[in-house]
């Protein structure tokens, strides 16, 4: 793999990380910010580092197998069904955090502390909790079925290579990290701020993202 | 690295930069490269581009078939290329070099994606460089079937 073919990956990634994966993704993140009320946004980052940490590894992975395969669609054809049940997962842990910020903030905390506030606490501290919590969660997570990491693993198979494949899918992935790092940044620093309204409406937003996520994962396919 | 090599990287970014911006010459109505092949003229250059197998799935990978005429006699040692997007959605460099099969006709294979939002609307431009002349595009809109 040659320097210039991996700084092509990177530049992909990067310029993917700002006109696709916000868009895509950035509710995911979003929910992260969510999930930290109150917390320095630096230190807020931190569980997000060790998330996108888990995301890269599993997309380099990701590409040293289509790089080693030879074949994009071999290897993406055996786990479409995993992806979508990973989408399904995605979009129950959003739901959890954007409930947790809309309804954890209200009267309501009742009925969280008494039928849900473990499930929306265990969620939080994978989220929100040390870093090394937010890492698997982060491997997990790249499996998430995205056109955008497609044509980067169409760029890996096409390496014929286990090493090549890797390194390349490896660039592109640290190449969509700084966008969702700022756009998690963002949120955190909004989340440290909005009180009240705007953050119910936050958490608001990322459960309808969540289910959306769902639905794709049962393909039940809603524009957005 | 090299500093040539610093330069083609920085030439593909841009390429890559300016992926999201609609361009080339206007799509043919009323043509589906899912029900069959698409013709256009770009220029002085005649442009007919078949997908197969159809029906066009995603996450599949398809030939394509590129015939090129200029003054209505077959195009050789033209360069194409054939680049497969998603209107208004940046999905990547998915672009492949087709190789001259003679008479004008040019083959390479190319692989389908799949958009996580369910949205099936991709376009196919091809590129095409004559020895001399100047780069002719076209684009062709199409749907891939779930």
């Amino acid at each position: 793999m040659s320097g210039p073919g991996l700084l092509f990956a990177f530049g992909m990634g990067f310029l993917g990380g700002f006109g696709h994966c916000v868009g895509m993704c950035g509710p995911i993140v979003l929910a992260f910010g969510l999930s930290a009320p109150g917390q320095p946004p630096g230190r807020a980052l931190q569980p997000q580092l060790a998330y996108h940490l888990g995301r890269v590894t599993t997309y380099a992975l990701l590409g040293g197998a289509m790089g080693l395969a030879g074949s994009f669609v071999n290897v993406a054809g055996r786990m479409a069904g995993f992806q979508d049940a990973v989408a399904v997962a995605a979009g129950a842990l959003m739901i959890a955090l954007g409930l947790a910020a809309a309804v954890g903030a209200t009267s309501v905390r009742g009925i969280e502390g008494a039928l849900s506030g473990k499930v929306f606490g265990a969620v939080r501290r994978v989220v929100a909790g040390a870093p090394g919590r937010a890492y698997p969660l982060g491997l997990v997570l790249g499996f998430l079925p995205c056109g955008l990491s497609y044509s980067a693993f169409v760029g890996a198979a096409a390496t014929g290579g286990l090493v090549p494949g890797l390194l390349f899918a490896l660039a592109f992935a640290v190449g969509t990290v700084p966008a969702l790092l700022a756009a998690g940044f963002a949120a955190a620093l909004a989340s440290a701020r909005l009180r009240g309204f705007l953050y119910r409406a936050g958490g608001v937003l990322v459960v309808l993202v969540g289910s959306l996520f769902v639905l794709r994962g049962l393909h039940f396919h809603a524009p957005l | 690295m090299r500093p040539l090599g610093l330069a083609s990287a920085a030439s593909l970014l841009l390429a890559s930069a300016l992926a999201g911006c609609p361009r080339g010459g206007p799509a043919p109505a009323g043509c589906d490269l899912g029900s069959g092949p698409c013709s256009a003229e770009a220029g002085a250059v005649g442009i007919r581009l078949e997908l197969s197998p159809r029906p066009l799935r995603p996450l599949s990978e398809v030939e394509a078939a590129v015939a090129l005429t200029s003054a209505g006699a077959p195009l050789e040692g033209a360069e194409v290329w054939l680049r497969l997007s998603m209107p208004g959605m940046y999905m990547g460099e998915n672009r492949t070099s087709l190789e001259p099969l003679g008479g004008g006709r040019y083959r390479g294979k190319a692989v389908l994606l799949r958009c996580a939002s369910g949205r099936r609307d991709w376009v196919a431009e091809v590129a095409v460089r004559p020895k001399g002349g100047p780069e002719a595009r076209t684009r062709f809109p199409f749907e891939v079937s779930e």
